[in-house]
């Protein structure tokens, strides 16, 4: 077992032995360093205990195996011969090929594992291979040597030109460093220009940016020429941003001023649409929401809008208001009068529309606008500014209730104004017409109107509900129905001054015609046809007024919530005509613009400050409405220009106003309390209990009777001035110590008889006779008697004159000027005649007389004592010839010689006096 | 009306002419009778208001009837009568000495340099407000300055309204002496005495013409004038180009004869009137200087019921109507503010004092 042990282990040293050799030699061929000094000793040393007959073959097992180690050649082969031996834990070193292979463990594998014939097989084998190994080593490096050595060679000559290229290498790299530098610097030169350009690039670029922006003021304006508005708004939206954030330097500050003069100019045409198309409302909202305007405005700008075209609506109804009103001639035709849609405004060829047509086309139209645009805003603003809407649509709408309250309550006042006008146009006489009076001044027909206007007004509710429309009819019908009222009585006043002053003016003219000595019954009576027309006016029109106020009461929604008021108020209303008419009246009369001590002064102040006090009221409805009534402020314009132009009013006109009042006082107030009652049974006068009924029927009469008083004075009083300058003339103008003796009244007594029966003339048109007169010729004797009596004394009793006209006095009733004239002819005239005659009477007293002079007043007086009887009745006749007496008394008393003629003297002297003319 | 106290005292013959005579310590009147056959006589009355007794203290006979009193501003011995004797009007001063009867004749207008010229019937007298020696009349359409030098009395200077007016009486300013008010016609002229000349002129200050004028005491530019159409007007000499009084009141139902403001307070005025009726005016708004613009509006005129009082406003608060026939003069009392007579035609002076409630407090 040993020996074959030892051949094994030597066979396999000897293996390695070999192939060491074989590397050696190659290595010393190559002359390759690796070890190659050590390698062939050892292999001679471990070479001895190896038997000689596996020296043989043993350099060709190495070389065998040399080259298959070195070229790493295919192994594959003598592996797969081993499996059958199976050494799984040591493969490798038991593998022949493989470069760890241990020859020592393949060897005592081998001999463990196999069986001794298998051995001997094995070693055969072995030898076999062994030896074929060696032979093809052999082989192979003959038939290679060639390649061997032209490869040493080979690799000699390039060793040696690659030492020589080391030099040129060196040149070569300086020559690439040196372009590298150049290259650099070059490339550093070119940096600049690179940035440059670069940053002109950029410079370009944003100038065609800014082209875009300076070409904007140009592309908005042509998007506005051409009414392009949404491509202007585009552009505009566009460059808003760069605008605003650049705007406000260098030469873009213009450009931004342009655009934004353009957006201002585009906003205001949207603007503009918005007022005029309303369809595209929303479109053009967003459009101007986009040219950046806050939405606050914008609601403004909407909702302005909106009132313009409320506005526009209600302008149009003016219109149609105006055209009404010249239909009726009421007033000159407008100049523009245009009316879009004459049709739909319901007029038939020229006829306007009825009232009822009209309010409810008005209300269709403002209402229906009204609702569309709320809901618009709804749509546009959602719930932002419904508060400011509200507020708009509150003042749109109560300006509409303003106007159509005016307006409607306006048409029917018109209408029966209308009347009064033609009937002062129409006939040439001042008889007013009355059938106008009798129509119920239009209540029934408002009353309708103000039906379809308090139901179109509910139908807002939905809609507005804040508006609380329904509160807002109640307000509408309490406004109409307060100023159609106020219309009314202020019309009425209204032609009642207007055709005084038609009276005024008549009487001036007919003045200077009249022949001052003409028989007063051929005069046409224009004082008594005047007050038979005013007073029926006056009465009949403020029952008319009061009966037409039946159609509210009698219709319950009207007065739903202000019964009370609505009473007060139209009694309240009366009196305020009463009053005014009143103050009128004394205006005219001049009693006022002089402003002397008269009632009327502060009855005008008192009237003046409750329009004023109405004109504050008028809108919060708190008062009676102040009548819409500018003929009035003109009437009072007239009645300051006819009075203070110094030119006394008429007398006649005087005493008409006078008895105007009279009139009203004693049937005006009553019949009207009468209607009142009847109107409204039961109600506004003293149902209040504490507050005092707003018509004081009690104040009305008390103050008409003291303007009725006071004109009558300034009636008396304007004659009598009159008068006096006649008496004066009478007593002054002659120089009375020189006179000669009287052969007759001097002509200037017819003077005085003259006037007082212009004083008559007057009078006896409108003042009562009460009945008296005619008892003359039988009354007066005895104080004709008494007169003469009186005359007689005095003649006999030079000396003691003066005694006895104190004595005389204490009989006689004393003559009172201050005293209260009676509403009687008789009164009137001689409240005339007793300021005449005592203006004589101071006259007398101031002159000194002669003889002759003492008997030509003596004379006068005699003239005068017969007619003056005629203007008076008894007491007051005896009063004037008590002042008759008074006048010759004074001339005794002024007398050197007071000597009178006897009455036979007197007499005959009269009858034989030539007639005065 | 009780504690409407008045005095009366009868004279026997017509009167027209009554002035308050200054000096004395209680309130004394003049009146001269106006009776063309009789013998006149000039009467002094004293009144005492303790014992609310008028009686005559004096009588002087005057040789013919007395038209006007005026007694000298500054001698309370001198007075100035307007006369007419048979159609002759004459102007002279006499001294009313205490102890005789008689008048003493200090002087004749008219009778000195400028004697023989016709110098037409006076009208009205009027003493210089301070300067003791001059004086002016009117005489029909004249207004003449005359200085007194003893014994003869010069006609200084001698103007012409125009021969359409007829002057009727006279008003010196009681602050400006240099002005000079005239009525003549239903016109007032104020007149300048420096050049005596007229310097302006109110037309139609009244409807009828105008009886008389008087200036207030207390404030310059303020007077009051009253006419024939019954009225009485309050004027501002500031504001007459508009020819618009600052307040006017028909006062009396015929015309009036005199108005006078009480020389203590403006706001107290009288006025005599041929109706019988004397008024009384309490004006203190006006006398405040309320009232400046003559509008309607801002008058504060009268209603019957303030004509008989009402307290605050403007108006006559009391109307005398105890005379029974025409009341031709009033004049207060120098040394009473609250006491005024007045002269009927038929001689009776009587006596009034103003009710309590409209005199004026602190004065």
């Amino acid at each position: 077992m040993a020996a074959t042990e030892a051949p094994t282990a030597a066979n396999a040293a000897d293996l390695d032995e070999k192939s060491k050799r074989v590397r050696s030699l190659l290595s010393s061929y190559y002359g390759t360093p690796q070890a190659p000094g050590s390698a062939p000793s050892t292999p001679t040393s471990t070479d001895g205990p190896g038997t000689p007959a596996s020296a043989g073959p043993s350099p060709a097992a190495a070389a065998a195996a040399a080259p298959k180690s070195l070229a790493g050649a295919p192994s594959g082969r003598p592996k797969a011969m081993l499996p059958p031996s199976g050494l799984p834990a040591t493969p490798r070193l038991t593998n022949i090929d493989s470069a760890t292979f241990d020859a020592e463990r393949y060897l005592q594998q081998l001999l463990k594992q196999t069986r001794l014939d298998a051995l001997l097989v094995k070693h055969i084998e072995m030898s076999t291979e062994i030896k074929s190994l060696d032979s093809d080593m052999q082989m192979l490096v003959y038939e290679n040597y060639n390649k061997f050595i032209s490869a040493t060679d080979t690799i000699r000559s390039m060793k040696s030109n690659v030492d020589g290229m080391d030099a040129n290498m060196q040149e070569l790299n300086t020559v690439i460093e040196s372009v590298a530098g150049r290259s650099q610097s070059v490339n550093n030169k070119l940096q600049q220009r690179r940035d440059h350009i670069e940053e002109l690039n950029q410079v370009r670029g944003l100038l065609f940016k800014l082209q875009a922006v300076f070409d904007l003021p140009r592309r908005v304006r042509t998007a506005l020429e051409q009414d392009a508005v949404e491509i202007a708004v585009d552009h505009y939206a566009e460059a808003a941003p760069l605008l605003k954030r650049y705007g406000h330097k260098g030469a873009i500050r213009r450009v931004a001023e342009e655009v934004d003069a353009l957006a201002r100019e585009l906003s205001k045409r949207l603007k503009a649409r918005l007022m005029t198309q309303r369809d595209d409302a929303a479109d053009t909202i967003k459009l101007i929401r986009r040219l950046g305007e806050p939405v606050e405005s914008l609601q403004e700008d909407f909702l302005q809008s909106m009132r313009a075209r409320l506005e526009g609506i209600l302008v149009e109804a003016h219109r149609v208001v105006e055209a009404v009103a010249a239909h009726y001639r009421l007033s000159p035709p407008p100049a523009d009068l245009r009316i879009k849609d004459p049709a739909g405004w319901g007029f038939e060829g020229e006829t306007p529309p009825g009232l009822q047509r009209f309010v409810v086309e008005l209300d269709q139209r403002f209402l229906t606008e009204l609702a569309q645009t709320a809901a618009l805003f709804e749509e546009l603003f959602e719930a932002g500014g419904r508060k400011r809407l509200i507020k708009v649509v509150k003042r749109s709408l109560s300006e509409a209730a303003a106007f159509e309250a005016a307006s409607t309550a306006g048409v029917p006042m018109d209408a029966a104004a209308q009347h009064g006008h033609h009937g002062r146009s129409g006939s040439p006489s001042l008889r007013l017409t009355s059938p106008a009076l009798q129509r119920d001044w239009g209540s029934a027909s408002l009353a309708d109107a103000l039906y379809t206007i308090s139901n179109d007004i509910t139908r807002l509710q939905r809609l507005l509900p804040e508006l609380s429309p329904q509160d807002r009819g109640v307000e509408i019908v309490e406004g109409v129905v307060r100023l159609h009222i106020g219309n009314c009585f202020s019309c009425l006043e209204r032609r009642a001054i207007s055709s005084l002053a038609d009276v005024r003016s008549k009487l001036r003219e007919s003045a200077p015609t009249e022949a001052p000595g003409s028989a007063p019954e051929e005069q046409p009576k224009p004082l008594a046809e005047a007050f038979t027309a005013l007073s029926e006016l006056v009465e009949r029109g403020a029952e008319s007024i009061l009966q037409g106020m039946r159609v509210y009461t009698s219709r319950q929604w009207v007065l739903r919530s202000w019964q009370d008021v609505f009473v007060d108020l139209v009694q309240g209303q009366l009196q305020h005509m009463f009053l005014s008419l009143l103050s009128g009246f004394l205006a005219m009369a001049g009693l006022q613009q002089a402003g002397m001590g008269s009632p009327s002064t502060p009855l005008a102040s008192h009237s003046s400050g409750l329009q004023g006090a109405l004109k504050s009221q008028g809108s919060t409805g708190e008062g009676p409405p102040q009548p819409a009534s500018p003929s009035a402020s003109s009437a009072a314009s007239d009645r300051q220009g006819g009075s203070g132009s110094s030119e006394p009013p008429p007398t006649g006109l005087v005493l008409l106003l006078a008895k105007l009042c009279e009139f009203l006082e004693s049937q005006g107030v009553a019949k009207v309390m009468e209607v009142l009652a009847a109107v409204f049974p039961g109600q506004g006068a003293g149902s209040g209990g504490e507050q005092p009924p707003a018509f004081v029927a009690g104040e009305v009469a008390r103050r008409l009777r003291l303007a009725a008083q006071q004109l009558l004075t300034a009636f008396v009083a304007a004659h009598g001035r009159r008068l006096s300058l006649a008496a004066r003339r009478s007593v002054d103008s002659p120089d009375w110590l020189q006179h000669k003796e009287p052969r007759g009244p001097r002509p200037v007594c017819q003077l005085i008889l003259e006037r007082l029966s212009e004083a008559e003339a007057e009078a006896g048109q409108l003042l009562e006779d009460s009945g008296s007169m005619m008892q003359r010729p039988s009354s007066f004797p005895d104080t004709l008697s008494q007169a003469v009596g009186t005359s007689q004394a005095a003649t006999s009793g030079v000396q003691s004159s003066a005694l006895e006209r104190n004595v005389a006095r204490l009989f006689s009733e004393r003559v009172r000027f201050s005293g209260r004239i009676e509403f009687t002819r008789s009164s009137v005239l001689a409240g005339v005649a007793r300021l005449g005659l005592k203006s004589m009477v101071e006259g007398a007293r101031l002159q000194t007389l002669g003889r002759a002079g003492l008997q030509q007043l003596q004379l006068d007086v005699h003239y005068l004592r017969q007619p003056l009887s005629r203007y008076a009745n008894n007491s007051e006749g005896a009063a004037l010839w008590q002042l008759l007496d008074e006048v010759l008394s004074a001339a005794m008393e002024r007398s050197l010689e007071p000597v009178l003629l006897d009455p036979p003297v007197v007499e005959r002297i009269m009858a034989a006096a030539p007639p005065l003319s | 009306m009780s504690e409407q106290r008045s005095v009366s005292y009868g004279l026997k013959l017509p009167a027209r002419s009554l002035a308050a005579l200054t000096g004395p310590e209680s309130s004394q009147w003049a009146v001269g009778t106006t009776a063309l056959r009789e013998e006149n006589e000039i009467l002094l009355l004293d009144h005492d208001p303790r014992t609310a007794s008028l009686r005559p203290i004096r009588s002087y006979a005057h040789p013919e009837e007395v038209w006007a009193i005026v007694p000298h501003p500054s001698k309370p011995t001198q007075v100035a009568t307007l006369a007419n004797s048979g159609g002759r009007s004459c102007a002279r001063i006499f001294t009313m000495e205490p102890a005789q009867s008689a008048l003493q004749p200090a002087g004749e207008l008219g009778t000195g340099s400028a004697a023989g010229a016709p110098l037409g019937s006076f009208k009205a007298l009027r003493w210089h407000p301070t300067a003791a020696d001059q004086l002016i009349t009117v005489s029909e359409s004249r207004l003449r300055r005359w200085i007194i030098r003893d014994p003869s009395i010069d006609m200084a200077s001698d103007a012409s309204a125009g021969d359409l007016h007829q002057l009727w009486t006279a008003a010196w300013d009681q602050h400006d002496h240099s002005r000079l008010l005239t009525a003549g016609g239903s016109n007032i002229q104020a007149w300048d005495l420096r050049t005596m000349k007229k310097s302006s002129e109110i037309e139609a200050a009244h409807q009828m013409p105008v009886r008389d004028i008087d200036f207030s005491r207390q404030e310059p530019h303020r007077c009051v004038s009253g006419g024939d159409d019954g009225r009485i007007c309050f004027w501002d000499l500031r504001h007459i180009k508009a020819g618009q009084p600052v307040q006017a009141f028909l006062a009396h139902a015929h015309w009036v004869w005199q108005v006078r403001y009480n020389p203590f307070s403006d706001a107290l005025l009288l006025s005599c009137s041929s109706d019988g009726t004397v008024g009384l005016w309490h004006t203190p708004s006006l006398a405040a200087g309320g009232s400046s613009t003559p509008t309607p509006a801002t008058s504060a005129a009268t209603t019957p019921r303030s004509v008989l009082g009402r307290d605050g406003g403007d108006g006559k608060v009391h109307s005398f109507e105890d005379h029974e026939d025409s009341v031709y003069a009033g004049a207060w009392s120098t040394s009473d503010p609250t006491a005024f007579a007045s002269l009927c035609y038929d001689g009776r002076v009587t006596v009034y004092s103003v009710p309590q409630q409209y005199r004026s407090k602190g004065k």
